[in-house]
């Protein structure tokens, strides 16, 4: 009844505006469940394959089962930055304490976990709503890489791998990069994983 | 009578155009901050530039474009804010995510996406229209 009071082009003003909610309503509704779906994604080790090649290197493809359990769509999983370690027997290594009457300082500690490589990876991969995606991250380890971390920490795991261990286990400290149309978010877990090991 | 029905009719229509002209303006910038990132691209401005020409021509009047102008940029705003912090509003967050932190950066949000660029969009719109209805209609 009040349209027909109005002239035409006021009515065709108000149809744009009327289509125009129309169109948002998919995407507000998506909305309300974005919040919900960063705090929900979550992601374990699927699988671990290690592969000795001739040269002496070790390929390590770490396999993540990245799972979106909610109904948002507009994720994706731009980028990944891991270090990659393992249980071997103990030894001393250097960390810095922070706080206390002290201050900052370095200390010697014991521990089990031995460094083996960080790496970083472009992925780009969409996250579509309740879908579980496999991302495989490679680790290349390399006796004669050019930083000479990467050459000692290499060398200590062919080392470790040469005593033919029953398995391997391997630690993760890994950081996802979720992209949204609000920016980039870090989803960090501490994952570990036992490989069985089998020698010829 | 024609002429005391048209002047009867002549507010709520005004007020009809600014509400609608608020409502378009609101959900341009909304299609912009959910399909993409949380800034407006030069198309979103030159969509709020017509919307404004649109209803600059409607409302024809001067003094009502530029009251109309102030009205709908508050509008669009308020339905802005409204809408991003709607998870909020229905319950939809998750544990590490604060009320108070996405009320205060939606904030930061709309005011980046409004000020200046969008306002000049509206406000250059909306005074183009008047000059329009002026000079053809």
């Amino acid at each position: 009844m009040v349209l027909r009071k109005f002239d035409m082009p006021t009515t065709v003003f108000f149809a744009i505006a009327v289509v125009s909610v129309i169109l948002l309503a998919y995407p507000m509704w998506n909305y309300t469940r974005f919040y919900l779906a960063l705090w929900n994604i979550d992601y374990i080790i699927s699988d671990v394959s290690i592969y000795a090649s001739e040269s002496n290197n070790i390929r390590i493809d770490i396999e993540l089962l990245v799972m979106n359990p909610t109904d948002y769509s507009g994720l994706e999983v731009r980028s990944s930055s891991c270090r990659l370690s393992y249980i071997d027997g103990a030894h001393l290594v250097q960390v810095m304490t922070y706080g206390g009457s002290y201050g900052s300082r370095l200390v010697w500690v014991t521990t089990t976990v031995w460094d083996l490589k960080v790496e970083s990876h472009r992925l780009r991969i969409p996250l579509a709503p309740n879908e579980n995606k496999l991302i495989t991250l490679p680790f290349i380890i390399n006796p004669d890489s050019i930083l000479q971390v990467d050459q000692e920490n290499a060398r200590a795991f062919i080392g470790f791998v040469g005593t033919e261990p029953q398995e391997i286990e391997l630690l993760l400290d890994c950081h996802l990069y979720i992209s949204s149309f609000l920016g980039d978010f870090d989803a960090q877990r501490y994952l570990s994983y036992s490989v069985p090991m089998s020698y010829q | 009578m024609a002429v005391t029905n048209n002047l009867t009719w002549k507010k709520p229509r005004s007020i009809a155009i600014v509400i609608a002209w608020g409502t378009i303006n609101a959900s341009i910038v909304l299609q912009a901050f959910l399909n993409r990132r949380l800034s407006l691209e030069w198309f979103d401005l030159l969509f709020l530039f017509f919307v404004g020409i649109f209803a600059g021509v409607l409302l024809a009047d001067v003094k009502t474009i530029v009251l109309g102008i102030f009205e709908a940029l508050f509008l669009s705003i308020g339905l802005t804010y409204f809408c991003m912090i709607l998870p909020v509003l229905v319950g939809n967050v998750g544990g590490f995510f604060q009320a108070n932190v996405i009320y205060q950066a939606t904030l930061g949000y709309i005011f980046r996406a409004f000020f200046p660029t969008a306002v000049f969009a509206c406000f250059l719109g909306g005074m183009l229209g008047g000059f329009v209805e002026d000079l053809i209609l």
